[in-house]
């Protein structure tokens, strides 16, 4: 249970803060609380049951779920990674009566593929880590049925130690389940005394005794390698079909997943329901005998479910379970006692009060003691500083480097191992692809993936993320306002609405940390990263549906005999899901047409501090001249609301006058508009404005930033409508046939005599592109 | 005449993971469908003969049956032939019309349908791979791509490379070749296939197997690159002509 999360945390900020001095639970306070204060109707159920449940119309409802799954990976990267998917998978299969998963979405933080200096003692080797982690999620997703149709790669080495796999699912249910006149909302969990206890899918054996806790600790030389649980995706799909058909039987009253604390928590939280539980685990069936008691109890063997079964449906239960090929084993009763009797074979081995069981966790009390970390630097030039080259020299070179950036180049040797289009939904795919099938096929990247869940309705779900931990360097804090912004940004390219009364946006939280417990800095970063994420999900009105932490993502071993630490950067995935009344006003990212315009949409305060750009620089940004005064862009959220609800509000969505939208991100405004270009092969002629430093303008990352296209015969329209409504928008060139990318100074003459400052063919910039992608 | 609808029989259960869409796209060509367990299948004994009579369609959807554990398809096909003891080939004489689609496929291919030296393997760069491809029938054959032209699909597959036995390759190959049985071919080389096979009918060209996924693209916003022209939105996908080319042959042997 949220142990860190429930603490009462006693903070200080030397300077003037919006953080409260004693906090009662960052759960409490940043996570429901930012919920409590954004009441949508849409909203089902959050943070109680094992997603967050949103209505989808008046049938369905979908549900989403994000799992961490890094001390398994770290050690059986594949295993790790697949039990992690079918895992998630199971959340949603256990989640109100039972959804079907319909889309996973992946995220891995890893060690750069490169990493060259000597691994410490046992630790894998981050292509041996990406390579297992591949696999694990092809067999785990592709296996299961489920498209991936969203993800991320992250590369800082601070994931050496702990790589970070974020697997998470979106399921879809009907609203009211169950046979005819019996129905039950989905949203509603009950379980009756007298229900039959029932185990099904797989069988228990000793992989998994301790999952759970061993996540929880810090990865070192001595941690156990039965500690990963081994998944097997064909008997839980066998599990799955069978669970959804039992479901609209209505055969069952109450399901729930066996994942972390085996049927010690599932059977624990269930029994909440009646009241009690008393099972026989000598009942269940296993993969060989000689298990322990408490092993039985304990295990996290995969592909189980526990499910509450009225006494009177137990045979056609068992029978539906038979002809589909799943075990059941029958382990006892749910109750009224109060209490959690565990027997083996007729003896009691163990018996709880529920209110122990749940409600015996001390409270934790934490310090927290922000200050100690530099504050967001604002560096002014001064003589002393060595002057860095000029743009003009050195601008196309910074452009080819920062495409061939692991966290920038191209996923496609990736994205094309999983399945991204199994169930027919498939809207907007990970890739834009020209000419597809053909020797000259192209991909470019899009922004989020978007699914059409049902034939009968032109409705559909799109699904997208942001993770930006290198501006935890700078403050958690402008971490995670970064975070959520940018997965908001990342599902308005693609068509989410906003803004609009009916909007459905929703949004989960996943944070991975290194240890705070006892250190009074990383628990001040973890307090600033909830005041963040709650600061930017209410300026955007976004609720949080569900959550997850992962608290000790930290490493202690040796390296050639000497003592090493590594943990990673306080890292934070905000994954947004939003509803789109109709797919076909779907957009992507690529430029349409030779002749369209080139809009910067969005104010462009971008900063050269935390960004891909400083990354690649070998000096301290604040010993070179010539990049202006160094920043870090600084959300607005009140300019953000305007934008956002004009690109998701009904005249920028319907009209179709914007033909391409693109996030600004890693490696700024020229990276994004050479994203936009390559797939198609046209080039673009750019003008640079001259207010503002170059460098800054074609690298600088921020907030509320998007490269957009339009015809030109729409863009006077467009332009009008942006000023009305004081959306800030810049035009900065267009798109055309020549294959270059060229950009000029301030004005392009149009007797052609001026010379671009910059002029890259796209061939060049595929290959950078695609070259660092296929590190395989 | 008010007769009901042809009806498809698309078989589910035990790791088959495409028979929703697939339904779904002979739904859209006005099929009826029922979705089926293979377990509930062999349980209430579903013969040849009841097969015949109740279903003009018979489908193998996508997906991973039996986890493909030993070699893609061959579990799925043993049951078919040894629990069902279908004679996929004796229902075709019939009349009834049989299709595979990549999983499918491949446990066609296990039972025989295209030869005894026909089988599938791992696709030539050993990975599983989701791309889109065009595909041009050959010959009129094939009852399922009447009329058709190229056309764009998915694959979505890691074992998708069609093989001849090499002792008897040109033999057998020529011998496919003249039957019709080489229905459709990959335009470029995705997987290493065989003569860049992508699709084989038998000898009546009433069974068809493919690797690409026709049920995938039956609305032109599932195509890659569908947002270069937002005013076709609203048009079908590729895909949907081999569905409604089963309808009309469907129609005509009832």
């Amino acid at each position: 249970k949220h142990k860190i999360f429930n603490a009462k945390i006693h903070y200080h900020d030397p300077g003037s803060s919006s953080i409260p001095p004693v906090i009662d639970g960052l759960f409490k306070t940043t996570i429901a609380g930012t919920t409590a204060e954004l009441p949508k109707s849409w909203l089902l159920s959050v943070f109680s049951d094992n997603a967050g449940i949103c209505a989808f119309d008046e049938e369905d409802a979908f549900c989403i779920k994000v799992e961490t799954h890094n001390s398994p990976s770290a050690l059986d990267p594949y295993g790790g990674a697949l039990t992690g998917i079918v895992g998630v998978n199971r959340d949603i299969l256990g989640c109100g009566l039972g959804a079907k998963p319909i889309f996973n979405t992946n995220v891995f933080c890893v060690a750069p593929p490169d990493y060259s200096a000597q691994l410490p003692d046992r630790l894998l080797h981050p292509r041996r880590i990406l390579e297992g982690v591949r696999r694990g999620v092809e067999h785990g997703g592709n296996k299961s049925g489920i498209p991936t149709i969203n993800g991320a790669l992250v590369f800082d080495d601070r994931y050496l130690g702990k790589p970070l796999i974020y697997c998470g699912t979106g399921g879809f249910m009907p609203r009211r389940s169950g046979a005819a006149g019996e129905e039950q909302r989905c949203e509603e969990k009950n379980v009756l005394p007298g229900d039959r206890i029932c185990m099904i899918g797989g069988r228990i054996g000793k992989d998994g005794i301790h999952g759970a806790t061993f996540s929880s600790l810090a990865l070192d030389n001595q941690s156990p390698m039965t500690a990963v649980q081994l998944g097997d995706p064909i008997t839980q799909k066998r599990a799955a079909d069978f669970l959804l058909e039992a479901r609209d039987l209505g055969l069952y009253r109450a399901i729930t997943d066996n994942g972390a604390g085996g049927l010690s928590s599932s059977v624990g939280e269930m029994a909440r329901l009646s009241g009690g539980a008393q099972i026989d685990v000598s009942l269940a069936k296993t993969k060989y005998p000689g298990l322990k008691p408490y092993e039985l109890v304990v295990s996290e063997s995969q592909e189980r479910m526990t499910l509450a079964v009225p006494p009177g449906k137990l045979e056609a239960f068992n029978s539906l379970a038979e002809r589909r090929g799943v075990e059941v084993s029958d382990l006892g009763e749910f109750t009224k006692t109060g209490r959690f009797e565990i027997n083996y074979e007729g003896k009691a081995v163990a018996d709880l009060a529920l209110e122990f069981l749940h409600d015996g966790v001390p409270r934790l009390e934490l310090k927290a003691e922000w200050g100690a970390v530099a504050k967001i630097p604002t560096i002014v030039e001064n003589s002393a500083l060595k002057p860095f080259e000029s743009f003009e020299s050195g601008s196309d070179r910074m452009l080819l480097n920062l495409l061939a950036r692991p966290n920038i180049a191209s996923k496609e040797w990736l994205i094309r191992q999983y399945d991204h289009e199994v169930q027919g939904m498939s809207v907007v795919k990970p890739l834009h692809t020209v000419s597809p099938g053909t020797l000259n096929a192209m991909s470019g990247p899009n922004d989020a993936g978007m699914i059409k869940p049902k034939p009968s309705s032109d409705a559909g779900l799109v699904v997208g993320c942001g993770i930006n931990p290198k501006l935890s360097d700078i403050d958690p804090f402008l971490m995670a306002q970064s975070s959520v912004d940018e997965a908001v940004r990342n599902v308005l390219c693609v068509g989410a609405e906003f803004g609009l009364p009916e909007s459905v946006l929703a949004l989960v939280d996943n944070f991975c940390w290194p240890d705070p417990v006892g250190d009074p800095v990383k628990t001040a970063w973890l307090v600033r990263a909830c005041y963040g994420l709650r600061d930017a999900a209410l300026a955007l009105s976004a609720p949080l549906v569900s959550g997850k932490d992962s608290m000790k993502n930290d490493f202690r071993g040796q390296r050639g005999g000497e003592p090493v630490e590594i943990s990673v950067p306080p890292t934070l995935l905000m994954t947004a899901v939003a509803r789109v009344s109709d797919v076909k006003l779907a957009r992507t990212a690529d430029f349409k047409a030779v002749g369209d315009v080139i809009y910067i949409l969005g104010k462009a305060d971008l900063g050269l501090l935390g960004s891909e750009f400083q990354s690649l620089v070998t000096d301290p940004l604040d010993t070179l001249a010539g990049l202006g005064p160094l920043r870090v862009g600084l959300p607005s959220w009140r300019l953000a609301r305007r934008i956002y609800s004009w690109i998701g509000g009904t005249t920028g969505r319907l009209n179709h006058k914007m033909k391409s939208l693109h996030d600004v991100s890693d490696g700024g405004i020229f990276t994004a508009i050479a994203e936009s270009l390559l797939a198609r092969g046209f080039g673009a002629s750019l003008l640079c404005p001259l207010d503002r430093n170059p460098w800054e303008f074609a690298f600088g990352e921020g907030f509320h930033t998007f490269i957009a296209t339009s015809s030109a015969e729409d863009s006077e329209a467009l332009e009008s409508e942006w000023d009305d409504l004081g959306v800030p928008y810049r035009r900065i060139g267009t798109v055309q046939s020549a294959d270059r990318m060229e950009v000029y100074m301030g004005v392009k003459n149009p007797d052609g005599t001026s010379k671009p400052v910059m002029s890259l063919g796209i061939k060049q910039i595929r290959s950078a592109w695609l070259k660092e992608g296929y590190w395989e | 005449m008010s007769s009901p609808n042809p009806r498809v029989l698309v078989i589910t259960g035990d790791g088959i993971n495409c028979e929703t869409e697939t339904a779904q796209a002979f739904q859209a060509a006005r099929f009826a469908t029922d979705i089926r367990h293979l377990n509930d299948l062999i349980l209430e004994g579903m013969t040849l003969d009841r097969l015949s009579a109740q279903y003009a369609v018979l489908a193998l959807p996508g997906g991973f049956s039996f986890g493909d554990d030993l070699t893609s398809g061959k579990v799925l096909a043993l049951k078919i032939q040894n629990r069902l003891k279908w004679d996929l080939q004796a229902y075709a004489n019939r009349g009834g019309m049989v299709i595979g689609i990549c999983n499918g496929f491949q446990a066609l291919i296990r039972m025989g349908i295209f030869g005894a030296d026909i089988s599938i393997t791992h696709n030539l760069q050993g990975k599983f791979l989701n791309t889109w491809v065009k595909v041009t029938p050959s010959g009129s054959k094939c009852a399922w791509l009447k009329g058709m032209g190229t056309i764009d699909l998915p694959i979505r597959h890691g074992e998708g490379r069609l093989l001849i036995a090499p002792g008897r390759r040109s033999e057998t190959f020529d011998k496919m070749e003249k039957q019709g049985m080489t229905c459709l071919r990959y335009e470029g080389d995705p997987n290493g296939s065989e003569s860049r096979l992508a699709g084989l009918c038998d000898a009546t060209g009433r069974i068809f197997g493919l690797m690409p996924h026709p049920e995938a693209f039956i609305r032109w916003t599932a195509h890659p690159e569908w947002t270069a022209q937002p005013g076709r939105a609203s048009a079908p996908g590729h895909g949907l002509a081999v569905f409604e080319n089963a309808y009309m042959e469907a129609l005509k042997s009832r």
